[in-house]
């Protein structure tokens, strides 16, 4: 682990990619639309790890029409359809105001095709106050490009190959968990040298109103997010670090409320959490996740998160 | 700004029809909310995640430093609620809502269906502090689901509030919209305010534009998080040409400007 993270003074802290986080906890893509309505109406946004923004892509796009959220049992269904106002918008209009506070910011970016993902991935290298890509290959929603990147390893292979060609920021994953082996995507990603895997994007679902007799999601399929997708989440972390834990950090996100999932998470292999579908219910559930690491690492006695992480593959039972 | 409350339930009882009443205290929401801020609350208990989804609802009224809110009960969500009981602590997001009604125009006329009435019942109150002339149309398919017939009466609203049953089985037979136009036309710079099931809204709408009369809708939508970071609860604004967030950009909007 300490080939690729370093430990800093205070036990959440530490550098990644050549940024320096001050705690692991970060939120997560499309959970938490750019940061500003949180910073400017609930809390201040520089008490977290990082900001992943909702999904940006070059030109602006509507999503999806609406009904675009259900709720399922201990879960939800969305098919937002990536909505958001480009990246030449978000660069002039939004990220000023974000880099206003102390968090790292990463873009979460994608395309319809690989010209598109080039263009938002040459854009953003040069674009002051990103400070890492996180590439979303996963997202279910969009019919003509997600979901061919995320479930193929040779066309992601080449994809991410080539985006690291052009950038020189920090270009981290997120893997699709729509696929018989997250091992291969994994290892695509591990082979064409992205800086870091994401674990999991949304599940594809479908939720049928009995009433109507139809699917309740105006794009009849959705992703499915939140507590109910943890097992699934902590499962993918803990397969992909047996194989590549040395060798390529892993960011976990799925199903997290509380700090106890985030455990999960960690000793599953994850050197850091996103908190995603939380943030709806559970408005301050990323602060508190942050307060309850802390205090469980005082419990157990640790002196940095960083000790845990992948611990829970050292108890093999033969 | 808005905060995620824990507040005891002061009141939780079953009134009429389908609808419920739910009463909490907190001094600092009661200063805050002004007409067309709504809630988010969370049906269950911090650390039980079904139903997981925090439900909207708008604040009916505000006594003292009690908040008000009439519930319509429909699925998972709203019948834990009812299962609360006088004393049992709810977590509370509010007040949410960012585009509230306008106040520049001489004449209101308010039009609320069903449960509707109680998004347009706090602004009643707004309106007669303010010496504002209004009137209020309240209507519902049949009597029991006159569920804010008491608040009226309480309230001494009854000379500003002409109810309208499809039935006929209270006040006048017909729907909200029966009489819309005349009334609308009465007076001089008159808005229409209106909130309830969307056909109603539409139907209000349309006579609104026929007459040339500003319309301004308190919209409804299925909501994950009340305060703009999902993205689920869009509606078409037609002049942007792009969804909008119903609970960031509104929940209040101007109907000539969007898809309803
Ligand atoms: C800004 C805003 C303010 C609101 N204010 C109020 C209010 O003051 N009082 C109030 O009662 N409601 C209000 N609502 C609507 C309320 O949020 C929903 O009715 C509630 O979330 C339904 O939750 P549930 O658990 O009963 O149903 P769910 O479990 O969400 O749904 C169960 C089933 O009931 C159906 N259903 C859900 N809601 C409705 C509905 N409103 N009408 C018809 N069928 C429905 C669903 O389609 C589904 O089939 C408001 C909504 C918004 C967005
Ligand atoms: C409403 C919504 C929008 C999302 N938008 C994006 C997105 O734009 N890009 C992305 O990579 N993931 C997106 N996701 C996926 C989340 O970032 C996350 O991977 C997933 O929800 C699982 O985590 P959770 O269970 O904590 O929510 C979205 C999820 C939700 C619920
Ligand atoms: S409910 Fe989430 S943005 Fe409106």
């Amino acid at each position: 682990m300490e080939k690729i993270v370093k430990p800093l003074e205070d036990s959440l802290s530490y550098e990644l990619f050549g940024i320096k986080f001050k705690n692991p906890v970060w939120t997560a893509s499309g959970c938490f639309s750019y940061g500003l309505e949180v910073a400017e109406n609930l809390y201040d946004i520089s008490k977290l790890g990082a900001v992943v923004v909702k999904g940006l892509s070059y030109k602006p796009r509507t999503g999806n029409p609406p009904q675009r959220i259900v709720e399922t049992p201990a879960g939800m269904l969305n098919s937002i359809g990536l909505q958001n106002p480009g990246i030449e918008y978000f660069s002039k209009n939004i990220l000023p105001k974000l880099r206003n506070y102390d968090t790292v910011i990463i873009a979460n970016v994608f395309g319809e095709d690989e010209e598109e993902y080039l263009k938002v991935g040459e854009f953003l290298d040069k674009t002051d106050g990103v400070h890492a890509l996180e590439l979303n290959v996963s997202c279910p929603n969009v019919k003509k490009g997600g979901i061919a990147f995320g479930s193929d390893p040779e066309t992601l292979y080449n994809l991410v190959y080539k985006l690291k060609q052009i950038t020189n920021k920090p270009l981290l994953v997120k893997l699709s968990p729509n696929v018989t082996d997250i091992t291969q995507t994994a290892q695509a990603c591990v082979e064409a040298k992205a800086d870091g895997l994401v674990l999991i994007n949304t599940l594809l679902g479908m939720a049928i109103d009995v009433n109507k007799e139809q699917p309740i999601l105006a794009t009849k399929t959705g992703g499915l997010s939140g507590p109910a997708i943890l097992p699934v989440a902590v499962r993918m972390i803990y397969q992909v670090f047996e194989k590549y834990g040395s060798s390529i950090p892993i960011v976990g996100v799925g199903g997290i409320t509380t700090a106890e999932d985030a455990l999960q998470h960690f000793l599953a292999g994850a050197v850091a959490v996103q908190i995603g579908t939380a943030n709806f219910y559970d408005p301050y559930s990323p602060l508190k996740v942050i307060e309850g690491l802390e205090e469980h690492l005082n419990k157990k006695g640790y002196k940095h998160i960083l000790e845990i992480v992948g611990k829970a593959h050292k108890l093999k039972i033969t | 700004m808005i905060k995620d409350y824990k507040v005891e339930i002061t009141e939780n009882r079953f009134i009429s029809g389908i609808t419920w009443l739910l009463k909490f205290k907190n001094k600092e929401i009661a200063e805050k909310a002004k007409p067309a801020h709504f809630v988010m609350v969370r049906p269950t208990s911090e650390h039980q995640y079904d139903p997981m989804m925090r439900r909207a609802f708008a604040i009916a009224d505000v006594v003292d430093d009690e908040i008000w809110i009439y519930y319509d009960v429909y699925g998972r969500g709203t019948k834990t609620l009812t299962e609360k009981k006088v004393g049992d602590e709810i977590e509370v997001l509010a007040p949410l809502g960012k585009n509230l009604f306008p106040e520049n125009f001489d004449y209101y006329l308010l039009v609320g269906g069903g449960i509707g009435f109680a998004g347009l019942s706090y602004l009643m109150k707004k309106l007669r502090e303010k010496n504002k002339p209004f009137k209020a149309i309240y209507g519902v398919r049949r009597k029991e689901q006159l569920s804010m017939l008491d608040w009226i009466k309480e309230n001494d609203f009854e000379n500003n509030v002409i109810i309208y049953t499809e039935d006929g089985s209270y006040g006048k037979k017909g729907l909200v919209t029966r009489d819309l136009k005349e009334l609308a036309l009465e007076n001089e710079n008159t808005a229409i305010f209106t909130c309830g099931p969307h056909g109603m809204m539409k139907a209000v709408d349309k006579i609104a534009k026929e007459i040339k009369v500003p319309c301004y809708a308190s919209l409804e939508s299925k909501m994950a998080c009340g305060f703009g970071i999902c993205i689920g609860c869009v509606i078409k604004d037609v002049e942007k040409d792009s969804y909008v967030r119903v609970c960031y950009e509104g929940p209040v909007f101007d109907t000539y400007k969007i898809e309803l």
